[in-house]
């Protein structure tokens, strides 16, 4: 049972899973920001273990339309965000996922064995992100895919969130980045990315 | 200058509660004369800190401030860290004993250097944990008698060498380094100022005799300093930056001998065949620091045999177990 | 204007604000992006300090003591073990007086090990001489900090500001900074009239002894419950000043009739602030209660609040092994001092960042004597979903 009835309270929750070093509390900030550039109140923060390249992440976000107090984990996600497809062989990835929930999964396909009326968004988020940014990060691209996916939050606002939070690492990173949450996007609104 | 002393600072006043003859305050003296009331003083729990600030009075005539055993250092860095960051040069020294230095203040120390801060560390050595009472510490040489490493059927004192903490600091490859004693005030002098002179972190290991502790006469403190740098076990040196750059050559060395004799703490040496043993332990230490600082003038090697033959100084044989145990009588043969 | 801040941002920002002169610190998880982005200010030149990188946290304790007494603001932040390290410095900077300011990003004390947050840090450090603020949002942190320095250095007090590792450091969300004009103008230069200078030498930090020992710490007590006050005219100025308040030392909400009130400190405050909503809309007589201010203990302010209320529990997340809940105990003293008799329902969890999530909370206030449970005295329900417990 949700205690999160939807009137007054959260909007939408969300949960990102990732391994160390893929990005997946900056992910979340990102998806905080972009709320917040939208106008929405909003919270992101991560679920911490040690800093360890490899190690499976956990990270939350909440957005509302009024004023998020509570400072507790994300147990009944409206979407999951899966940054590393194999963490699903090996972490309860989709626990507490709302019925009608969403998942945003960096794979080319559904993986076989899952079917429990979940609505899916697959699509190659290393390899696109790779493209861009030179490095195979997924995080943007899935972010753009899930704003496509569910207009929770503007491409607009995740393109300004990203211009700010990224400004330390520089100018190219910022429009590599840019470019990789468009085409995440476009490529979900295109229907390219495979949805179920 | 002190009003009522034309001649003086006394930086550090008359009325504090030091022991008759403590060599720390002594050099404590000394060394805050020489630099002044112009200056902040960061003290570590121990004798001086105690003997001078007990119960609501105080002997400092200078800003003095005591925290904890373990952090002067570490004060000393925030003050000058504070000082600079208001744009102002007043010098920072620390004072501490040895526990405050080579054991519990170490780390402290170790941070302090390697971040460079602008501060002389003053370490008046007196060779155990003298304001609790006698304890050992690392710096508590070979075979001494404390109240925790005491001789008994199954030891001969205090088991380990004395830490070698000079070389620990020039280790940091800090500005200056150098060893002193109360004995040699023209060369304390002379190192202090050099000290003062220069900028970054600076350490001045000070031997300072105590009566109290280590059993000799009160009146024998600059006596047992001197017989500490002429045996070879302390010697006066100087190091910049890691390299050795001064020392204080021994025109003739006096067998350790000569300094153990006077101290109570070294007694249990001249009482058996264990006790011998420590003493030639003892003398091979001195042996060992003559030639790895090179102490002698003249290019021949120390030559320990020849030490046992000498008599110039009226103490008879090495070996003897003839001698006089009398502290006094020994002094007046030195000419002390 | 509103920006969306993670908690450490937020701190380092405030902590700029206020023209900190020398900063020291030791890393330490969870506090480290604190020092890290002050590290950055200072090499960038927006913060004009000297950061001294110390060697452990007993030495970024006695840093910022030395700095304080040679006349410069400073600040530390720390957790956890390095807290406990720096344990006999914060008893010396308290009794030597000295306006130090810290942050102790609140998390579990080993062994066992675990970096996640709860209350034992600085409970454990409770009797050292150090105004507590327990902060519940990123916003208040910010605010807190900003009033700290003023409290410590009007009354000769160091403050240590309780925010939540993790769930408030580490955590994203709306903040409004204050201009540097708007700070300036509410908190003052630092003077310090007892600095280490040779123009007027003073010895800081001589021997006591039994004939005056005592009446220092009696000096030390009373300028702490006379803290009580400048804490809550502070906090009123603030909010004055930038027009919002951080709760002075003790933060009622829906106190209107409330039959039963749960009192908790810090981050845990946002699920009770919605349990209490829910259960008022079930009709049921409950509010809340924030201790914003723990040392000094405001007695006074809480006997007021709770005086005539049927049912009290206390919510912490820390226990004092082999007595049990600390805040409880303190609460049950306070009130019975008072002629107050109601029971306190002592209630410990969070430990070790366990989450007091709105299910658990709800829980607590649904718990009692009959369902079989010692109410006095008892650790928080784990929280279940779907049947099965998660631990958080």
């Amino acid at each position: 049972m949700t205690m999160e009835t939807k009137e007054g309270a959260d909007l939408h929750d969300i949960r990102l899973h990732g391994r160390g070093g893929q990005g997946t509390v900056s992910a979340a900030a990102l998806l905080a920001l972009a709320a917040f550039e939208d106008g929405f109140e909003s919270q992101a923060f991560p679920k911490f273990g040690s800093e360890r390249r490899g190690a499976p992440v956990e990270a939350y976000v909440r957005i509302s339309r009024s004023v998020i107090r509570a400072h507790n984990q994300v147990y009944t996600p409206d979407a999951v965000v899966i940054q590393d497809a194999g963490l699903l062989r090996s972490e309860p990835l989709l626990k507490g996922l709302n019925p009608d929930g969403l998942i945003v999964m960096n794979a080319t396909e559904k993986p076989a064995g899952v079917d429990n009326g979940f609505r899916w968004i697959c699509l190659p988020a290393s390899q696109i992100g790779e493209r861009h940014i030179g490095r195979p990060l997924p995080n943007t691209v899935l972010l753009g895919a899930l704003a496509a996916g569910t207009q929770w939050v503007s491409l607009t606002a995740l393109e300004r969130a990203i211009t700010n939070h990224l400004a330390s690492k520089g100018e190219a990173v910022v429009n590599a980045n840019i470019e990789a949450v468009r085409e995440g996007y476009l490529f979900t609104e295109n229907d390219e990315a495979l949805i179920l | 200058m002190d009003k009522r002393d034309p001649f003086r600072h006394n930086v550090l006043t008359s009325g504090h509660r030091a022991c008759s003859g403590c060599g720390e305050a002594m050099a404590a003296r000394m060394v805050t004369d020489l630099i002044g009331p112009d200056a902040i003083y960061v003290n570590a729990t121990g004798c001086l800190q105690v003997f001078t600030t007990h119960n609501q009075q105080s002997a400092w005539q200078a800003p003095w401030i005591h925290s904890v055993f373990a952090n002067a250092a570490a004060v000393a860095s925030g003050v000058e860290a504070a000082l600079r960051a208001r744009g102002k040069e007043t010098p920072v020294v620390v004072q501490a004993g040895d526990g405050g230095t080579f054991d519990i203040g170490l780390q402290c120390l170790s941070g302090m250097i390697e971040r460079g801060h602008d501060v002389l560390f003053v370490c008046y050595d007196n060779e155990a944990y003298m304001n609790t009472g006698v304890q050992r510490s690392s710096s508590t040489p070979h075979a001494v008698r404390t109240t925790t490493s005491p001789p008994g059927r199954l030891s001969q004192g205090k088991h380990q060498l004395k830490k070698d903490v000079i070389s620990i600091i020039a280790a940091h490859h800090l500005p200056y380094a150098a060893t002193a004693t109360v004995a040699y005030f023209p060369d304390l002098k002379a190192k202090v100022e050099k000290a003062m002179a220069i900028k970054g972190p600076r350490f001045l290991h000070i031997l300072s005799p105590c009566p109290l502790g280590w059993e000799h006469d009160s009146a024998l403190s600059v006596t047992v300093s001197r017989l500490a740098v002429e045996t070879g076990l302390f010697p006066l040196v100087e190091l910049e930056h890691g390299e050795l750059t001064g020392v204080m050559r021994l025109a003739e060395p006096r067998p350790v001998e000569e300094y153990l004799r006077p101290q109570g703490r070294f007694k249990h040496l001249f009482a058996g065949k264990e006790g011998a043993v420590e003493l030639r332990h003892l003398q091979a230490l001195a042996d060992a620091r003559i030639r790895r600082y090179n102490l002698l003038e003249t290019d021949t090697q120390w030559d320990t045999a020849r030490a046992m033959q000498s008599k110039r100084h009226g103490c008879g044989d090495y070996a003897s177990a003839s001698v006089s145990n009398s502290p006094t009588s020994e002094a007046v043969k030195h000419g002390a | 204007m509103k920006q969306l801040l993670e908690g450490s941002q937020a701190v380092a920002e405030a902590v700029r604000l206020c023209r900190p002169q020398v900063v020291a610190a030791y890393p330490i998880t969870p506090q480290t992006h604190i020092i890290e982005r002050l590290a950055k200010h200072v090499a960038n030149g927006e913060l004009e300090a000297e950061f001294i990188n110390a060697e452990s946290e007993f030495g970024a304790a006695s840093i910022v003591l030395g700095a304080v007494a040679a006349g410069a603001r400073v600040f530390t932040a720390t957790a956890s073990q390095g807290l406990l390290l720096m344990t006999e410095v914060l008893f010396n900077i308290a009794g030597l007086r000295l306006p130090v300011v810290m942050v102790c990003a609140n998390r579990a004390v080993g062994a066992p090990i675990n970096i996640f947050s709860d209350h034992q840090d600085s409970m454990t450090l409770r009797d050292a001489g150090w105004i507590q603020l327990y902060v519940e949002s990123n916003q208040e942190a910010a605010d807190s900090i900003i009033q700290a320095y003023r409290i410590a250095e009007a009354c000769e007090l160091p403050v240590m500001v309780c925010i939540d590792g993790f769930l408030l450091t580490h955590t994203f969300e709306p903040v409004v900074l204050p201009s540097q004009v708007e700070v300036d103008s509410y908190l003052p230069a630092f003077q310090f009239a007892r600095s280490l200078d040779p123009a007027r030498p003073m010895t800081l930090g001589g021997g006591s002894e039994p004939d005056n020992y005592q009446e220092y710490r009696v000096a030390q007590h009373d300028a702490m419950e006379k803290s009580q006050a400048v804490v809550e005219a502070f906090d009123a100025d603030f909010e004055v000043q930038f027009g919002r308040a951080c709760g002075g030392l003790v933060q009622g909400y829906r106190l209107e009739e409330a039959q039963t009130v749960l009192l908790g400190m810090g981050s845990l405050m946002g699920a009770v602030y919605d349990v209490v909503d829910r259960l008022r809309d079930q009709g049921q007589a409950v509010g809340t209660l924030r201790l914003r201010c723990f040392r000094p203990f405001p007695v006074q302010a809480l006997v007021q609040h709770l005086s005539s209320v049927q049912r009290i529990i206390v919510l912490e997340k820390a226990i004092s092994i082999g007595a049990g809940g600390i805040v409880a105990t303190e609460l049950r003293a306070a009130l019975q001092q008072a002629g107050i008799m109601t029971p306190v329902e002592s209630v410990i969890g969070g430990l070790g960042g366990r989450d007091l999530t709105p299910e658990v909370i709800e829980e607590i206030f649904k718990e009692t004597a009959s369902s079989g449970i010692d109410v006095i005295n008892r650790f928080a329900p784990n929280h279940i979903i779907n049947g099965e417990a998660h631990h958080g």
